[in-house]
């Protein structure tokens, strides 16, 4: 137990007490389906609060023709979309070019071409 | 008034933490060698080069928390173990905010974990990765070996939740959260009321660990996991992207898909457990008030090999606390066989 009250033992048992029947009275209040709901009652009452006020803001802005914050994050979402989309297209193009490195080489073991006469398109792939 | 209190309260901390207060947020030396998006991939720095032998690994840490559990300090962390043995790479999730508002669920556990994948096969030559997956970071590890089985060679499962049936109080939370506002107003779940539902699950957690504070504050070695514990848990939260905890919520918590074998990825690939190949562990720990022993269980649609090691400890003791090296000796022995 914290030692905050030395050797006095009826206060150390008294707050040994109180941290018994807190812990005792807290842990049926969190598992206390009313208590629940109600706390989720607050929490979507605290959403909807933050809809009006972002709804409220948005329309004011666009009154001003300023951009609003709602426009300004689906612009970052299209950023990330074509983000997602430049790399997903360079992971596919540089799998192609391991792919078509390794088939020259192939090529090159199975007929024995030295490197320097290679066709050009490998030194290329192999730069990627 | 109040900004003095609370500055009069920081000085006290940062006072008592001292050196630790510069604690680096992961120990083992690193490097970023991938960048999509938020997400980065560090590549952890061995003596003798990359370990060609066996496969490398990747830590695949929770999204609600920092990757620096694992690597948390010198003593005890995992990265610094497996790095003794294998080549090793961890996800970094960074810090979503609005932007990451509209990316669906499936993003995370198949297009970001293929892709960095993709880039460790790449970068070492091997064509399957180990995975290591913490707490929901190995929901998403599982759901991946599911989904590319023949990119997995090993799995483990720490303290990661599969099975969702009768989650007790999360349940109860997970049942009354009000959806439909929060689809509406936010673009993310913020990562101080993702603490604070935690929290609520073990109302005099936070009483006790100050009692335990003012016990031990003069043992150097306490105060620096204590101080290395608190910069990972209150002073790095991480918001959960809106439309991936609503799925994660509804799909997950509420309806058990993954579990029920009814999971699709948003392209409608079916996520099938009877697919998997990858011999899987799963650490769990008999005091867990998170993700209890029941939650680790696989799916009965799964066929592969797996092996189970409970430890009397809870879910950050699994990680952090003294079965922790227990479970990270296990768990290189799982590997290595």
């Amino acid at each position: 137990m914290y030692n905050f009250f030395g050797d006095n033992d009826f206060m150390k048992k008294m707050y040994e007490q109180w941290e018994k029947m807190m812990g005792d009275h807290f842990e049926k209040l969190v598992h206390d389906e009313n208590f629940v709901s109600e706390m989720a009652k607050a929490m979507a009452a605290t959403m909807s609060g933050k809809f009006m006020s972002t709804k409220m803001m948005d329309e004011t802005f666009m009154a001003m023709n300023l951009p609003t914050r709602g426009e300004m994050v689906k612009a970052l979402q299209k950023l990330v979309d074509v983000e997602e989309r430049l790399i997903d297209l360079g992971e596919k193009f540089e799998d192609f070019a391991k792919e078509t490195t390794d088939a020259l080489t192939a090529i090159e073991q199975k007929l024995g071409v030295p490197a320097e006469q290679l066709p050009k398109s490998k030194a290329k792939s192999k730069k990627a | 008034m109040l900004k003095d209190i609370d500055m009069a309260i920081n000085n006290f901390i940062e006072n008592q933490a001292g050196e630790y207060n510069d604690m680096p947020r992961g120990v083992t030396e690193r490097e970023m060698v991938y960048r999509a998006g938020n997400m980065k991939i560090f590549k952890f720095k061995r003596e003798g080069g990359d370990a060609a032998n066996l496969p490398p690994m990747l830590f695949v840490p929770s999204l609600i928390n920092r990757w620096y559990i694992l690597d948390l300090t010198e003593e005890t962390s995992f990265v610094n173990y497996f790095n003794k043995f294998f080549t090793c790479y961890m996800i970094d999730w960074g810090y979503p905010g609005s932007e990451s508002a509209h990316l669906p669920f499936s993003n995370f556990y198949h297009k970001y974990l293929n892709r960095a994948v993709n880039f460790i096969c790449r970068d070492t030559g091997a064509e399957k990765v180990n995975m290591l997956g913490y707490c929901i970071g190995g929901t998403l590890s599982y759901i991946y070996s599911c989904l590319e089985p023949e990119r997995v060679n090993k799995v483990i499962l720490l303290a990661s939740p599969i099975n969702f049936e009768n989650a007790g109080i999360s349940s109860l939370y997970a049942k009354t959260f009000p959806t439909e506002e929060f689809v509406n107003s936010m673009d993310y779940m913020p990562g101080p009321t993702i603490s604070n539902f935690f929290n609520n699950i073990q109302p005099l957690g936070l009483l006790k660990k100050t009692q335990m504070f003012h016990q031990k504050y003069k043992d150097p070695k306490f105060k620096k996991m204590y101080v290395a514990m608190e910069r990972w848990i209150s002073d790095d939260g991480v918001h959960f992207p809106a439309r991936a905890y609503y799925e994660f919520l509804s799909q997950l918590y509420k309806e058990n898909r993954l579990f029920k074998n009814q999971l699709t990825t948003t392209d409608e690939t079916a996520v099938d457990p009877s697919r998997r190949q990858a011999d899987c562990l799963i650490l769990n720990a008999t005091l867990d008030h998170i993700v209890p022993l029941h939650w680790t269980n696989l799916p009965p649609a799964d066929g592969a090999k797996r092996e189970v090691l409970t430890f009397n400890t809870g879910h950050v003791g699994i990680t952090v606390g003294k079965y922790g090296v227990d479970a990270k000796t296990k768990a290189v022995e799982f590997l290595k066989k």
